[in-house]
């Protein structure tokens, strides 16, 4: 038998390289087949379906438009935030200074002994005389606005009234008193010793009406006095007539010798002449 | 504290959306290679939409070392491999169920609707499926050096590995992957 006679074979290494490199070759190959393959399926889904971008509904984020909205919502957010929260911080403050303040007042004891240990008061202060104290400051600041609201409402009350009377004087044709445009200046007092030493034993400024009971009661003593000087007058018309027969009534004689005291006193002489006349009536 | 807090969320919503904003320009190659890999067009919408989200979330992380694009390919790869292997569990729980005859016929599958499946030619299918066959320390890189057509140091800065180690494991990878093409009968004539 002859022996063929083969070829000198390539050596393994120099088989290897040689096959990797069309085995690189393939890989190439056959990848760019792959992705145009691909591409041709996208192209065909792309026109059945228009649009691949629909298909992916990724909303892209505008960077210029969002910023300040972002800043915006979160302004607003901390405005909604914090202000609540500053207002309850605000108003706990102020609760505190008034039952501090009331405290204070109440019991400026109790509020040294506060003050040097104030542990030991608090776990003693019970949860209901923390509420009374606080609801007294309340009411106390419930009571100044009300007075407050009481003063503002007189004040308008009492100009409306003047309104009404100077149209009243208008119209019945009385001149309304002009008014400056600056304020009155304020009468000069005048520098009496009598008055000084008046001011100086009473510091309280003396009210310029009288109350209406002590105007009453002045009213009443004046209409008295006229009545009574009437009386006296018509009971001396009858002592001058006949002064024997007048002091035959005792409680007529009696009633004009008081009247003549009250408001003669001595002026006019009569009480000198009603006396002499008495005592010649009681000579006899 | 709070203010803190907010600023810091709004200029990492800042950063993603920048990030992300840089990334949609490569949506379609992605696309591309996540169908690719899955052979499906919702499946592969899905993978980009979830990788975008991702690389998004994990935009502070980016160190800018390597571009975005391949720092992304890998996040896709990765997704796309975390999708094949719950499909296979999916279809492996449909057999089992049509075997046991339970509520698997009750469910439709709208995944298996045909206008879906990308058509490819038999050698494709067969390279995809060997590639598919590879590891994922093998896998990645065969796509991004024949698919991607991306040099070793850009698939050393994705994959943060050493150009050398890129070498080695480029030449494992190619060796399997020859190996299962030849299984399949492929490159028989080249080889």
């Amino acid at each position: 038998m002859k022996s063929k006679k083969t070829k000198p074979t390539k050596t393994p290494s120099k088989l290897k390289a040689k096959n990797d490199e069309a085995f690189e070759h393939l890989l190439v190959t056959q990848f760019e087949a792959l992705r145009r393959e691909i591409d041709a399926f996208i192209a065909r889904s792309q026109k059945s379906r228009k649009v691949i971008g629909k298909e992916l509904p990724f909303k892209t984020p505008k960077q210029g438009r969002n910023i300040p909205w972002k800043a915006g919502i979160a302004a607003l957010f901390l405005i909604g935030v914090s202000t609540p929260l500053l207002l309850q911080l605000n108003k706990d403050r102020e609760e505190a200074k008034i039952v501090r303040a009331s405290e204070r007042v109440q019991s400026p004891e109790k509020g040294s002994i506060l003050q040097e240990n104030p542990s030991v008061t608090e776990s003693e202060g019970t949860s209901k005389t923390k509420k009374s104290v606080r609801a007294k400051a309340r009411k106390k600041i419930r009571d100044s606005v009300t007075s407050k609201a009481v003063a503002s409402k007189n004040q308008s009350a009492k100009k409306s009234l003047e309104a009404s009377a100077s149209k009243q004087d208008e119209q019945s044709g009385i001149k309304p008193r002009a008014r400056s445009p600056f304020p009155e200046p304020a009468a000069a007092p005048k520098e009496t010793p009598a008055s000084e030493k008046a001011a100086e034993g009473s510091s309280q400024i003396s009210p310029r009406s009288l109350d209406l009971k002590d105007a009453t009661a002045k009213f009443k003593r004046r209409k008295n006095a006229s009545e009574e000087r009437v009386e006296m007058e018509s009971l001396w018309k009858e002592f001058e007539k006949n002064p024997q027969v007048f002091f035959q009534n005792k409680k007529r004689s009696a009633r004009l010798e008081q009247l003549l005291k009250e408001y003669d006193k001595g002026k006019t002489g009569r009480m000198k002449k009603f006396r002499v006349q008495k005592e010649s009536r009681v000579d006899r | 504290m709070f203010l803190r807090l907010l600023t810091l969320a709004a200029s990492a919503l800042d950063a993603t959306s920048a990030f992300m904003e840089r990334l949609l320009p490569f949506r379609d190659r992605l696309y591309r290679l996540a169908l690719a890999q899955l052979r499906n067009t919702s499946d592969a919408e899905d993978a980009v939409q979830d990788t975008l989200i991702k690389a998004g979330k994990s935009a502070p992380i980016f160190r800018n070392e390597s571009s975005e694009y391949t720092w992304v390919v890998r996040i896709l790869i990765n997704q796309c491999h975390d999708m094949q292997r719950s499909r296979e569990r999916r279809q492996k729980r449909e057999v089992s169920d049509s075997i046991t005859g339970s509520a698997a016929d009750t469910v439709a599958d709208f995944r298996k609707r045909p206008e879906e499946y990308v058509e490819l030619s038999d050698i494709s299918k067969h390279l995809m499926n060997a590639v598919d066959e590879l590891s994922t320390t093998h896998r990645p890189l065969i796509l991004m050096r024949y698919f991607e057509q991306m040099s070793y140091e850009e698939i050393a800065q994705s994959l943060e590995i050493h150009l050398g180690t890129v070498k080695s494991r480029m030449n494992q990878a190619k060796t399997l992957l020859r190996a299962a093409l030849e299984r399949r009968g492929i490159g028989e004539d080249v080889l």
